[in-house]
């Protein structure tokens, strides 16, 4: 790295801090060469850490995928986040890494209720007992983004004079003081990490780190910014007002900012206490299934989907409704994803591998390098072995890992809305097999999608739509055609067209470059302050004796500098 | 973009041609029938049939009018031939089979 490079890298001047300790963190876990690769300034304190405090002997012996895990976890709340989306990727990470990384946790203490209280305070800009008669102080929930309240309204205060008494009751969503600060800090630091792995880690771009962040940095965005996550709530009850089993809270929007969520109190059994929900007098089976076709109607039919439908965020109310919470984490999905993705999915639960490549190649997710006919293979294999089961057998968790490293395996990169959508059905087939085991997701989800499938190709206004935007599109190009192959021929008659050609090896020519010009400033400063010195320190005067071992001192920096150029070109 | 009389013309020429030429053929689809089960597919069938009845007599009259504002794009784009090429563009749309069941590559 050049000092051109630090100065041109904004976070590394103004997170220096930081970055020390990330390389800290990393050589303490194993991963000097890591840190010594990001460069200055990690370099310098990854040197420094590996000469002074050696990891301990025994780092090495543990395996790297929990090495990665706990460096994660010791550099906090951003990159724990970073992590669980990183579990999310078994198309792009092996499964060992993945497995670790859902074991990432974020166990963090509460904040204080001084901060709780003057942070609503200065959002709402009224004192606390003006808005709320009661407010709990220990919270029911905390996590690394924000903490959960029980408190009843004052009369009168967000919700309508003539609402039920009950309305009052409301849970506060209170952001961690300060969060949005931590988060953008660490994600520029993410970023410059991403890009420096790229740059540095040929192994590592396959993996598109920078892609990786980018996505990451949209969703937490998204998430520690609550009047987004009030907008979702009511889209998502607005698209299940036909839904008489699906509950989501009303939130109370006057109350609400981009730091303060209040929303109504949801009295009920959470659907991890499998005892409890087994004791409601409902019927499970449609329990499950009403859960299963809110997850897959979101998805396939509205396009936006709760992304983190996490067992904790589901309650079973005791008139036997479901309630949803936790709209922080949605993802949405285009129209012409959603197609491919409804028809992929027909295909594989009725076992059609030819229609299931067919939409991989359509939507561009082959690359030129892989080999179409040991793809069709792989998925032949894995079809006919869960075609072996029986459907309740199958759980469909498994079956999707499986794909995904099939993608893995032949380079076919899923977008980020897939695997969350992927996710999303995954995590819903655990709870429905947690409260009712005989659950058989592949027959619930089966004619769900086949149904969704039918309905959308021949939705007549949808294909309108198309129509038209085609349409336009195409009288777009006719109109602007001429006038563009006019300035391309133009351009080729005057000698002007200049194709721009990128060397996959330019890189590390440059690199190579950079290398040979340092031996040989090296090489020419090294004899000229030597034999200078020799010719000084020879001299009567002190002060010129002075100067020739100044010139030595030179020299022997040049030297040095000679002999490391010449080291790490050889390591490379 | 374009007026809803045009948008419920365009609907209705598009829903006539889904009823005809697309639906049945989708119906009889092996991977269709085992999805749905014969009763489901029947009740899907009716209600998507009926759906598509609906928007075709709804849009009947404005048919002639989303004609008028296609031509009009395309006219207006390069003339004639822009037309033709627009309206062969949107034959072969109509035509082509879904993604999925063309021979793999």
């Amino acid at each position: 790295m050049t000092l051109g490079d630090l100065v041109l890298a904004p976070w590394r001047l103004r997170d220096l801090g930081r970055v020390r300790r990330i390389a800290g963190v990393l050589v303490r876990h194993g991963f000097a060469d890591v840190a010594v690769r990001l460069g200055w300034p990690a370099r310098l304190r990854a040197w420094t850490a590996a000469l002074l405090r050696r990891p301990p002997p025994d780092v090495e012996a543990v395996p790297v995928e929990m090495r990665i895990r706990r460096v994660l976890e010791e550099l906090g709340p951003t990159f724990i986040k970073f992590g669980q989306v990183l579990a999310t990727r078994p198309d792009l990470l092996p499964m060992s890494l993945v497995l670790e990384l859902k074991r990432l946790h974020d166990h963090v203490t509460p904040f204080p209720f001084d901060e709780v209280r003057a942070t609503i305070e200065s959002d709402l800009r009224r004192p606390l007992h003006e808005v709320f008669e009661s407010f709990e102080e220990e919270p029911i929930a905390s996590a690394s983004i924000a903490q959960v309240h029980r408190a009843r309204l004052q009369a009168g205060v967000g919700v309508p004079p003539d609402a039920p008494e009950a309305a009052r009751d409301v849970v506060v969503k209170v952001q961690r003081p300060h969060l949005r600060d931590v988060v953008q800090a660490d994600l520029r630091i993410l970023g410059g990490i991403a890009a420096l792995l790229e740059r540095r880690f040929p192994e590592v771009r396959p993996f598109r780190p920078r892609a990786l962040v980018e996505e990451f940095r949209r969703s937490l965005n998204r998430e520690t910014d609550f009047l987004a996550e009030m907008h979702a709530m009511v889209r998502y009850k607005q698209m299940f007002a036909d839904e008489p089993r699906l509950f989501v809270p009303d939130p109370v929007p006057a109350l609400c900012t981009r730091r303060v969520l209040v929303m109504q109190r949801v009295d009920g059994v959470k659907v991890t206490d499998i005892e409890a929900v087994r004791g409601l007098d409902v019927d499970l089976k449609s329990l499950v299934e009403v859960g299963m076709r809110v997850t897959m109607r979101s998805i396939f039919e509205f396009g936006f989907f709760h992304a983190d439908p996490h067992p904790g965020n589901f309650f079973i109310r005791p008139d036997g409704t479901i309630a949803l919470l936790d709209f922080g984490m949605m993802g949405s999905i285009e129209s012409e994803r959603l197609d491919e993705l409804l028809t992929y999915l027909v295909a594989l639960v009725t076992g059609d591998v030819e229609m299931m490549v067919n939409v991989l190649a359509d939507a561009d997710l082959i690359g030129d390098d892989t080999d179409v006919r040991a793809l069709r293979g792989d998925l032949r294999a894995i079809l006919d072995r869960y075609a072996g089961s029986s459907i309740g057998a199958i759980d469909v968790t498994s079956f999707l890992t499986e794909s995904m490293e099939v993608a893995r395996r032949h380079h076919v990169v899923l977008p980020a809305d897939l695997l969350l959508v992927g996710k999303a059905i995954a995590i819903m087939e655990g709870i429905g097999r947690e409260v009712y085991p005989e659950f058989e997701p592949i027959e619930a989800v089966r004619p769900l999608l086949t149904e969704m499938y039918v309905r959308r190709t021949l939705d007549a206004g949808l294909h309108a739509q198309t129509l038209v935007r085609t349409a336009l599109d195409a009288a777009n190009l006719l109109r602007e055609a001429p006038h563009d192959l006019r300035r391309i021929l133009r351009k080729i008659r005057r000698g002007d067209l200049a194709i721009q050609v990128q060397s996959l090896h330019e890189e590390a020519r440059q690199r190579g470059l950079h290398a040979r010009t340092n031996r040989l400033v090296f090489g020419f400063l090294f004899p000229t302050f030597f034999f200078g010195g020799t010719y000084l320190i020879g001299m009567e005067s002190s002060l010129q004796n002075l100067a020739g071992l100044v010139s030595f001192g030179i020299a022997g920096l040049c030297f040095l500098g000679l002999v490391v150029s010449m080291v790490q070109s050889d390591g490379r | 973009m374009m007026d809803e009389r045009s948008r419920r013309g365009l609907e209705s020429l598009v829903a006539a041609f889904l009823r005809e030429q697309v639906a049945p053929a989708l119906f009889e689809r092996e991977e269709v029938r085992r999805g749905l089960g014969p009763e489901r597919l029947e009740r899907v069938r009716r209600e998507v049939l009926a759906r598509l009845e609906e928007a075709e007599r709804r849009g009947m009259e404005d048919r002639e009018r989303a004609h008028e504002v296609l031509r009009g794009w395309l006219g207006g784009a390069t003339g004639g031939p822009g037309l033709e090429a627009l309206l062969a563009l949107v034959r072969s749309w109509l035509a082509s089979e879904p993604s999925s069941r063309r021979s793999p590559g």
